[in-house]
């Protein structure tokens, strides 16, 4: 599963457990930092002491995991934009900035 | 307005909005919820920024923009939201249409039941917490961005954010399709 994937990414090299063994964080604080992590809006502090824990603790891990998926299915959500419309407006755009104001 | 000043314009313009189009246009889908109201509100959007953007300090534009669309929706008539949600049977037409050459059809059934259960719970929520789902979930921005659309601190982006998803997880929770799966 390559879930984790990008929170090792976020890790410094220290080994994952350990680091977690280390760290303050509890669960209770990774309930309340967790959604801002997955949408990295963390500072570089939380995020790696959070993914250290969410490697290291399988009930944080899940939950986090439960988060994302829903994150995604949110995501998929998105409507397909509409072709024409973004033409009209790339080239309102472009025309501003090619011929400036038109009044 | 003077020619080089003109021209200084411009190229801030192309520098600054014209990246920014499609962001704008996902947004003002989410404001609108209707193409052609969505297509005025980026153009007024626009042309409001091209005439300030002699003032504009180069930092943050997406923020910058989002906060003057949202000045223009609010000068518009805003529409009752006949259709507020899509259905989720387009999700299953979607399925239909894929390639199974191409894509994993069991994992796509799976997304659908799952996305089908989230979209229910989030039909349940009132607006002001779908909004800030569609902010930043499906239009992909960041708090502040959102905050900045919508007008209100960024602590009430994420309080709204965070309960809200909370809410579908709990939904999740009590539903058959969490059962078996993580
Ligand atoms: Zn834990």
């Amino acid at each position: 599963m390559s879930f984790f994937k990008k929170f090792k990414k976020k890790q410094t090299g220290k080994n994952l457990a350990e680091n977690a063994g280390n760290s303050a964080i509890s669960c209770r604080q990774v309930g309340q930092d967790l959604q801002s992590f997955l949408d990295g809006e963390s500072t570089e502090i939380t995020a790696e002491a959070l993914a250290a824990h969410l490697e290291a603790c399988k009930d944080c891990g899940l939950e986090a995991e439960v988060y994302q998926k829903i994150k995604d299915a949110l995501a998929r959500r998105a409507p397909e934009l509409a072709d024409d419309s973004l033409a009209r407006l790339h080239s309102f755009g472009k025309q501003l900035a090619e011929s400036g104001d038109p009044e | 307005m003077s020619a080089a000043a003109e021209a200084e314009s411009q190229k801030r313009f192309e520098t600054y909005v014209v990246p920014e189009t499609e962001v704008m246009f996902r947004v003002a889908m989410s404001i609108t919820r209707n193409k052609a109201d969505a297509e005025d509100l980026v153009q007024d959007t626009m042309l409001r920024a091209y005439r300030a953007i002699d003032r504009f300090d180069g930092r943050h534009p997406r923020a910058w923009l989002l906060t003057i669309m949202r000045n223009a929706a609010i000068n518009r008539v805003r529409r009752k939201r006949p259709e507020l949600l899509r259905d989720p049977d387009l999700t299953m037409e979607r399925v239909a249409n894929t390639d199974p050459d191409t894509a994993n059809v069991e994992a796509i059934v799976v997304d659908t039941v799952f996305d089908a259960e989230v979209e229910r719970a989030l039909q349940s929520l009132s607006e002001k917490f779908i909004e800030v789902i569609e902010m930043v979930d499906l239009n992909g921005l960041s708090y502040q961005e959102a905050a900045d659309a919508i007008g209100v601190p960024v602590g009430t982006v994420m309080s709204r954010l965070h309960r809200a998803r909370a809410k579908i997880r709990k939904h999740l929770a009590t539903s058959e399709v969490a059962k078996g799966r993580t």
